[in-house]
């Protein structure tokens, strides 16, 4: 499905000012765009501007706003709800040329990057001062700044520093007319935070050009314990006696005995064959108090039935470790020409049960179901598993998709934890908020972007978008 | 040819691709690139000329395949593509004249001669500006090669025989980094073996399409080779060394060669590679006095032959330090094999890339390895006016063998330090 051409006089104004890297054409340069890590939806932008400084995407803004041409914000691409999808959207606006590094700040720990800015080189800049940038997606070596805060996106150490937003301190917005905001969220700056509210907002409340990051000390000492279980339930049970024994573990990672079998098979770590399910359990603070803590783990993990705990001492074996935690979702290729993840939460005293209830609905669709979650947050990643070619059984996995994130409903969670809504589940809000709050949603992106031009069909339901329903791929994500 | 496992459309490439960092447009990126693939031989996009430029765009670096969680062979995607684009339009003259050299390396090392010329007559930083010329490599100043072998070989023979990989242009341009890994090899017991007549590897016509050019020249290599009785091939060119691991699948359906193509594929080393495995005498006096000493990736070392490790351990045995690491060390410089005769404009930006990072780090010498990237590197460097010597790990290794604290690199060093 393709966005009708846009009038030339525009164009040339846009490719005027944006000198020709800066404005994308024709169908080879805009084939890409037609998703993000979302493949199950498809629509092409007539046109991508890439603009380098804030001017130029203020006053790229400005003209569309004043054309009435919507356009939708793009990092890299690596969102896995479809936020990026220009469906009904002509122009798609990249950050990929905002790329400065505004200032660093050790003394006060903070850095100011343009949106593009990647996550990870974000601590590579601070690294040698003994700081990092805590939120760590599993994308961080590709993602952007912009887009982690348009996501609000968390990682496997979330459990004990926080998300995204925990870690803002100031935003540059470019409204949907092309005014830019400063919105400063610091430690006394007074009045409403919004930066606050553009975070998590998905692109449609405007386009974040720069962001203020705080920085976090990295950590004198690090245990990194990997706990051996017969079972997921034995597992979960194990993540509650941890929280329950007083520890605040940096990261709580589960994988089952699906995504541990394609794990071994993608990186040879040695997970033990006949694991039901590991934990990988990360203790970081000071040297001296690591010691008591990794007892304590391990004996809440005895408790539950660990057939072995393991510690990572060796730098290799740990950044091994985590390597196969971090591409666990890349790994599953081996396992199922296709996989499709979902992302729901739950209340984490209430894992055994979402467990449970995965099961029960992999045998109710006839689906292999892998489960890979950041148990600490009780975040939930299950990987259902089909072939493409079985028309029959991607309409299953659809449903078994729905039908999990409704069981996390109703178990007091949401249907999503750090992916987003996008235009995946849009669908879901009506059934994860009221009516009443679904309108005060509504009636704050009026303020913001009150013509609806920027980023628009995503989040909140509507009654119209058209696009391309492909089968699906697989996607990964988390 | 197996294409290996599906694109997933995650976009955990990205970042890692050069001609993305520098065009930020995503079908300059590996996603893009496979995506547009797909969609060709799906028939839903033409083969145009702008779907082709993007595709030529890829300098085959493969740091794609070192990001990619889905473990995607872009290199075989790529591979498999090549022959149409090179049938869709004729060579482009820079590829051509590239080819042309590696028939005729004399013509190398007149340019290399001419070169050396223009730089004794003070002309160096005007001949830098030059196609073809600027990119010899240039005077060593603060690190001359001494004429001096390294003399006899260790107390111990490691009972290996080796061949060194000679038939590249790169032996053409810089014979002293043949030289000197010959006989930092034999000065650790290793035992090189001269084995004539060998030709070009195959890897500059293998990546503009032309397979059956390069099946034929590998085969050559391998029948040579094969029969010399050798436990390893050694070779100095990161480019070459990766492209011999792959004879095994170029020749799998050859039956006469495919079983010496899979024994040479698995014998191939790269120098530092062999050193390390077989073990090296760390020099009595390294090179202490030499100022920062940094290191850099070479792609086709660290991306094609996950060769990290060894050549670091060689030059901080050669140096005596833990050498410096560039900034986006692991981009590729823009040399590429032929890429910067092809994409003229495209390397330029990346070498300028480089050459700032270089300058950033403050290194006085950048040890890389691989003859291409010495080149390529060198000069954007010396356009940039920066001053650093570019050289291979194993002629620092030598060079300390050599060479202990010598007054000249002391009063060298503090030249550099009134520079700045
Ligand atoms: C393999 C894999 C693993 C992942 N792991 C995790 C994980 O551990 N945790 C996690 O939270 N997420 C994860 N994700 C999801 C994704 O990487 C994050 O949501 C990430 O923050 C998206 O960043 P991006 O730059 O790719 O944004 P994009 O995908 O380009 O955009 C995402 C959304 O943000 C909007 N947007 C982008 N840039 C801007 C901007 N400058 N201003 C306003 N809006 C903008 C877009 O319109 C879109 O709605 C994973 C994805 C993959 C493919
Ligand atoms: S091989 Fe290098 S240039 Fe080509 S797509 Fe991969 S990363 Fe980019
Ligand atoms: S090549 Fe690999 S990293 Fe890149 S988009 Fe495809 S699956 Fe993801």
């Amino acid at each position: 499905m393709s966005n009708p051409p846009l009038d030339a006089g525009l164009v040339t104004r846009l490719r005027r000012m944006l000198g020709e890297e800066g404005l994308l054409t024709g169908e080879a340069a805009l084939r890409v765009y037609e998703c993000d890590g979302y493949t199950l939806e498809k629509a092409r932008p007539s046109l991508v501007l890439l603009p380098a400084t804030t001017q130029e995407m203020s006053r790229s803004v400005e003209l569309l706003h004043k054309a009435g041409i919507a356009f939708v914000p793009r990092g890299a691409g690596t969102g896995v709800s479809g936020g990026c999808l220009p469906a009904d959207i002509p122009v798609m606006i990249g950050t990929s040329r905002m790329q400065r590094i505004r200032r660093v700040d050790i003394d006060n720990r903070r850095v100011e990057v343009e949106a593009g800015v990647v996550n990870l080189d974000v601590t590579r800049l601070v690294e040698s001062d003994g700081l990092h940038y805590a939120p760590d997606p599993s994308s961080q070596a590709a993602c952007t700044i912009g887009g982690n805060v348009a996501e609000n996106s968390g990682g496997p150490h979330t459990l004990k520093y926080g998300v995204t937003v925990n870690h803002l301190l100031g935003l540059e917005l470019v409204l949907p007319d092309g005014e830019v905001l400063q919105l400063s969220r610091e430690a006394g700056s007074g009045g409403f935070d919004l930066a606050g509210v553009v975070t998590g907002s998905e692109g449609t409340l405007g386009i974040i050009t720069s962001a203020t990051l705080a920085l976090v000390k990295t950590p004198q000492a690090v245990a990194t314990m990997l706990a051996v279980f017969p079972g997921v339930l034995e597992a979960s049970r194990a993540v509650s006696a941890i929280i329950a024994a007083g520890l605040v573990p940096a990261a709580l990672e589960m994988m089952d005995a699906l995504v541990i079998e394609a794990v071994e098979a993608a990186y040879g770590f040695g997970f033990p064959a006949d694991a039901g399910a590991v934990l990988i359990i990360e203790l970081d603070g000071l040297a001296a108090a690591l010691d008591e803590q990794c007892v304590q783990v391990t004996e809440a993990c005895n408790e539950q039935g660990a057939s072995e705990i393991r510690r990572a001492d060796d730098p290799r074996e740990r950044a091994l470790l985590w390597k196969s935690r971090k591409r666990a979702f890349g790994a599953m290729g081996r396992l199922s020409p296709s996989y499709c993840t979902q992302d729901g939460v739950v209340p984490r005293s209430a894992l055994p049960q979402i467990v449970e209830r995965i099961g029960e609905i992999g045998r109710r669709y006839k689906l292999r179901i892998a489960n890979i979650m950041h148990a600490g947050d009780g975040n939930i990643h299950p990987l259902l598993l089909y072939d493409e070619n079985d028309p029959e059984e991607v309409a299953r996995v659809l449903d078994a998709g729905r039908d999990i994130l409704l069981a996390c409903l109703e178990l007091g969670g949401s249907v999503t934890g750090e992916h987003g809504i996008g235009i995946e589940k849009t669908e879901l809000m009506p059934a994860s908020f009221g009516p009443a709050t679904l309108a005060a949603m509504a009636d704050l992106r009026e303020v913001f972007n009150p013509r609806a031009l920027c980023n628009p069909h995503k989040i909140l339901p509507s009654d119209r978008h058209c696009v391309e329903v492909t089968r699906p791929r697989p996607r990964g994500g988390g | 040819m197996d294409t290996g496992l599906p694109c997933i459309h995650c976009g955990l490439c990205l970042h890692s691709c050069p001609t993305y960092r520098e065009l930020g447009s995503e079908a300059d990126s590996p996603r893009g690139r496979i995506y547009l693939m797909e969609a060709i031989e799906a028939g839903e996009q033409e083969f145009d000329a702008p779907a082709r430029a993007h595709l030529e765009g890829c300098l085959s670096c493969k740091a794609c395949e070192t990001a990619c969680p889905s473990g995607v062979d872009f290199s075989a995607r790529m591979d498999k593509f090549r022959p149409r684009l090179a049938a869709a339009h004729r060579l482009a003259p820079g590829r051509r004249a590239a080819l042309l050299v590696t028939r005729f390396p004399l013509l190398l090392k007149i340019a290399a001669r001419t070169a050396r010329l223009l730089d004794l007559l003070g002309l160096e930083r005007l001949r830098r500006l030059l196609p073809g010329l600027g990119l010899m490599p240039g005077r060593k100043r603060k690190l001359r090669a001494s004429g001096l072998t390294i003399g006899s070989p260790g107390k111990r023979s490691s009972g290996l025989r080796v061949a060194l990989l000679q038939g590249c242009v790169g032996n053409a341009v810089a014979p002293g980094i043949t030289r000197d890994a010959r006989e930092v090899l034999e000065r650790n017991g290793i035992a090189v073996v001269d084995v004539a007549g060998q030709g070009c590897c195959g890897a500059l016509y293998a990546h503009s399409g032309d397979r059956e050019r390069a099946a034929e020249l590998a085969s050559h290599n391998v029948r040579l080779l094969d029969a010399a009785g050798l436990d390893h091939v050694v070779t100095t060119v990161a480019g070459c060394g990766a492209f011999m691991r792959e004879y095994d699948s170029l020749l799998a359906h050859d039956n006469l060669l495919s079983g010496a193509a899979q024994r040479l594929a698995g014998a191939t080393r790269d120098v530092s590679e062999l050193l390390v495995e077989a073990g090296f005498d760390p020099p009595m006096h390294p090179l202490t006095d030499i100022g920062p000493v940094a290191y850099h990736d070479a792609c086709h070392l660290l991306h094609g032959c996950s060769v990290a490790e060894q050549p670091r351990i060689i030059t901080r045995a050669a140096v005596g330090r833990e050498p410096l690491e560039l900034a986006e060390s692991e981009l590729c410089c823009g040399s590429a094999g032929s890429y910067n005769l092809e994409q003229p404009s495209m390397a330029a930006r990346l070498g300028r890339r480089k050459a700032a990072a270089l300058g950033a780090s403050e290194a006085s010498v950048l040890a890389v390895g691989n003859v291409g990237c010495i080149l390529q590197i060198e000069m954007h460097a010396r356009r940039a006016g920066i001053d650093a010597e570019l050289l291979h790990p194993v002629e620092l290794l030598a060079r300390a063998y050599r060479e202990g604290p010598s007054p000249a690199a002391a009063s060298s060093r503090l030249s550099k330090i009134r520079r700045r």
